[in-house]
């Protein structure tokens, strides 16, 4: 047994290297090279029984400084330790290996990475130890310390670079160019016009986005320039932040700033201090004091899926608020940076194109199911039917269980657990979503069934996931504001969703691009109606009721008031609502409306009604006979339908 | 039918503050006048008389005029906008009206609430709450005497 162990045990190969930085007494019978060597074999030797074996290559340096690692045989022995022929370094002192504290963390580093244990016989100085492991600490943090001196005196030189006014690196800026070798700016004309002409228009102008849509409009770039890797930067268009970054720059003013302070230069200014100045003003001026951060945690659906096909930019959700009700937008990108003027999509109402959105996916589903059913056996399509039924009544009842999702009893039903691979899909894809790189193509089988949700279970989803099944179905979603066509870019290929004899395109009468295997993609044409929504705080949101029924109502309920005593009277009623005694009467009269005509405030359309003013009526109020009222009334209603 | 409506209005005319206040509670079933004003009478009396003869407001039309106090409820949509209504009560009784939370309806209006099956009524005040015949400062106690417990009144009574 104990013979076995010792055959198992693995060998150690140890490699000896010895040094001498003189070369003096080398050509006698035994030097010092050989006393070193002599030393490191013996205390190989007792360290047999652990599987150590001298190699029998002699890495000898005679007459080599320890200063540097330019030494014939230490390049030998890292070259063989590179091809694994080694698994121990042996020598007699620490100082044989190197004298370099650089060097020397450096060699222990690449020992570590190909695994090779490093030993000294007369020092005890032995990585496998713990003793050893503190002594390489130790010389690390010299190492460290002696790095960090050689950054911190870089930064000082920078530093005191700037302060002298040099360019120094960076990003070019527009209007100069760089004078590599002087490391030095030099003004390019042709952009410090631009620069010139931006200053003037924000001048003019106040605005930035009106100044960046404007040199867009005029056919300007920002700076184009080469990296030293050879990537092409710039040349874009402008758009907000990249003109801010202008206006804001000393360097026009023939400054540098270097942490929060102002140096003077060596470059030539394009700007004039006080044209700079006054730009800045203008920028402190118009400088909004957000009271509160716009919700951008709750996406909207098609966040990230939607884009403006005239600028091939995204489009992202925002909304904003007016009294009681919120304006959802998806709002184009770039239009928003670069000015609204170019875009013909803008923006566009949020809940209008959601919903064309999920009926295209209903109708593809649907169209697909279709097909589906003409081609398939009878007893296949009611058995499948059978099924989505179970998956249905499974996932109504999971909604109920709520968080139960884990609990054994579900696990006996099958469509149920089928149901929860599922959604463990769609959650485990809504993961991927933080890699956006990252795309998951569902199979045909998988596809249809995250298509079969948005059909039938969509209202019952939470937004988060129904985020996440569209974000599983589609890859994008492109509206063009022009002419109102949504496109639809499904995830996966024709081929892929749908059996090759079915063959969806050909029966859907939609305008479909793209070859059969690449992305499917679906055109159409919709007219996005603006609908006003209400604010969605889980409040109700309540029809307005027109002016004149809303005091007609106000009118009994001060008269309620009144009866049940809860009022000494209309002074108080007045005093409570703040209203002038005067206006109280005013809308108290409003009871003395005929019954007949007070129904017809109270029950015809709001549209009907909304013309009509208290003032209208007022001379009717003044009569006290109702049949002359009703003549009176229907006199009004005359006049409104001559006018029509 | 109609002469002698109009002519018993005509009549009214005549008729001093006293008589037509005397006249107001013999039609309105014995509530007394709360005004003073001859036209006011006048009205009331002329348009009850109308209503007497022809019929009132329709049962239908009662109950849209009920359905929007409930959907809508202007008086309280007014009072609660008028803004002199504050985030928090202003202890002291103002010389002009009082500052009231906003979150409280116009004083007369009942909140309801059902706790543990039983029906809980508070009527607001002008200066307090009413609940079972007992006055209080604040919803709050109300709330600490239905419960128990502390309670914020206001998240008591959903307001």
């Amino acid at each position: 047994m104990k013979d076995k162990v010792y055959q198992e045990k693995k060998r150690i190969y140890c490699a000896i290297y010895t040094r001498k930085s003189t070369s003096e007494s080398l050509d006698q019978d035994f030097t010092s090279l050989d006393a070193q060597r002599e030393a490191a074999e013996n205390y190989i030797a007792s360290q047999r029984n652990e599987g150590w074996l001298v190699l029998p290559e002699r890495y000898d340096d005679g007459g080599y400084t320890g200063a540097n690692l330019e030494r014939p045989a230490l390049q030998r022995l890292l070259s063989d330790i590179r091809d694994g022929r080694v698994d121990c370094v042996v020598v007699y002192k620490v100082d044989r290996l190197s004298r370099s504290l650089l060097d020397f963390a450096q060699l222990l580093e690449f020992f570590d990475k190909h695994k090779v244990t490093f030993v000294s016989v007369t020092q005890n100085f032995n990585t496998n130890t713990s003793m050893g492991r503190l002594t390489l600490n130790i010389l690390l943090s010299f190492a460290q310390f002696e790095r960090e001196i050689i950054s911190e005196r870089t930064r000082d030189k920078m530093a005191a670079g700037r302060r002298k006014g040099k360019w120094l690196g960076g990003r070019p800026v527009l209007g100069y160019d760089l004078d590599r070798e002087n490391h030095r700016l030099v003004v390019n004309e042709k952009e410090a016009e631009i620069v010139r002409e931006i200053f003037y228009l924000y001048i003019k102008e106040g605005s930035l986005r009106t100044v960046a849509a404007i040199m867009n409009d005029k056919g300007f770039e920002t700076k184009k320039f080469v990296t030293r890797s050879g990537k092409v930067l710039g040349g874009k268009r402008f758009k907000i932040a990249y003109i801010q970054h202008i206006i804001k720059n000393v360097l026009y003013i023939g400054k540098v700033k270097y942490m929060g302070q102002i140096y003077p230069g060596l470059h030539e200014p394009i700007i004039e201090e006080d044209i700079f100045e006054k730009a800045q003003e203008i920028l402190v001026h118009n400088r909004v004091k957000r009271q509160r951060r716009k919700n951008n945690k709750n996406l909207g659906l098609l966040s990230h899926l939607l884009r403006c096909k005239a600028c091939n930019s995204p489009m992202f959700h925002t909304y904003s608020v007016k009294g009681d009700y919120n304006y959802r937008y998806y709002v184009c990108l770039d239009a928003q940076k670069g000015g609204y003027r170019r875009c013909p999509t803008r923006a566009v109402n949020a809940q209008a194109i959601e919903e064309a959105v999920i009926n295209i996916l209903r109708k593809i589903y649907e169209e697909g199911k279709a097909q589906e059913e003409r081609t398939k056996p009878i007893g296949e399509t009611k058995k499948e039917i059978k099924d989505l039924q179970e998956i249905q009544y499974g996932w109504s009842k999971m909604r109920e269980d709520g968080e139960n999702l884990g609990s054994n009893r579900d696990s006996h039903n099958p469509s149920i657990i089928e149901l929860k691979n599922l959604q463990g899909k769609i959650l485990s894809d809504g993961e991927l979503m933080e890699v956006r790189d990252e795309e998951e193509i569902l199979t045909g089988e998988q596809f249809r069934e995250a298509l079969s949700l948005v059909s039938s279970l969509w209202d019952t989803l939470f937004p988060e996931e129904k985020r996440r099944i569209l974000k599983l179905l589609l890859r994008e979603v492109d509206f063009d504001g022009r002419d109102g066509t949504i496109g639809l870019t499904l995830k996966g290929s024709r081929i892929e969703l749908f059996d090759s004899k079915i063959n969806l395109l050909s029966e859907v009468p939609l305008n479909t691009l793209g070859d059969p295997k690449s992305n499917l993609r679906f055109e159409f044409k919709v007219a996005l109606k603006r609908p006003r929504q209400g604010r969605s705080l889980g409040k109700i949101f309540i029809e307005k009721e027109p002016l004149l029924r809303q005091n007609l109502v106000l009118a009994y309920q001060i008269q309620e008031l009144l009866e049940r005593k809860k009022v000494k009277n209309l002074n108080q009623v007045a005093q409570w609502l703040h209203k002038t005694r005067a206006r109280v009467s005013q809308i108290m009269h409003l009871l003395f409306l005929a019954p007949d005509i007070q129904e017809e405030i109270l029950f015809l359309k709001k549209e009907a009604i909304s013309h009509l003013t208290e003032h209208m009526i007022r001379e009717i109020i003044k009569e006290i006979d109702w049949i002359k009222q009703r003549k009176m009334w229907n006199e009004i209603w005359k006049i409104k339908q001559a006018q029509e | 039918m109609e002469g002698t409506i109009l002519s018993k209005i005509m009549a009214l005319n005549r008729m001093s503050i006293k008589e037509l206040q005397k006249k107001y509670e013999e039609i309105f079933n014995g509530q007394r006048a709360a005004s003073n004003n001859k036209v006011y009478l006048l009205r009331r009396i002329a348009y009850r008389l109308q209503e007497l003869e022809y019929g009132g407001l329709s049962e239908k039309a009662q109950l849209r005029v009920k359905e929007i106090m409930e959907e809508c409820d202007p008086l309280n949509k007014l009072f609660r906008s008028n803004g002199n209504c504050v985030e928090k009560i202003r202890a002291s009784g103002g010389r002009q009206g009082i500052l009231r939370d906003k979150r409280l309806p116009i004083p007369g209006t009942i909140i309801k609430r059902e706790y543990k099956g039983n029906l809980i009524e508070v009527e607001v005040l002008e200066n307090g709450f009413q609940y079972k015949g007992r006055k209080y400062g604040s919803l709050s106690a109300i709330a600490k005497e239905i419960t128990g417990a502390h309670w914020n009144g206001y998240l008591f009574f959903n307001l």
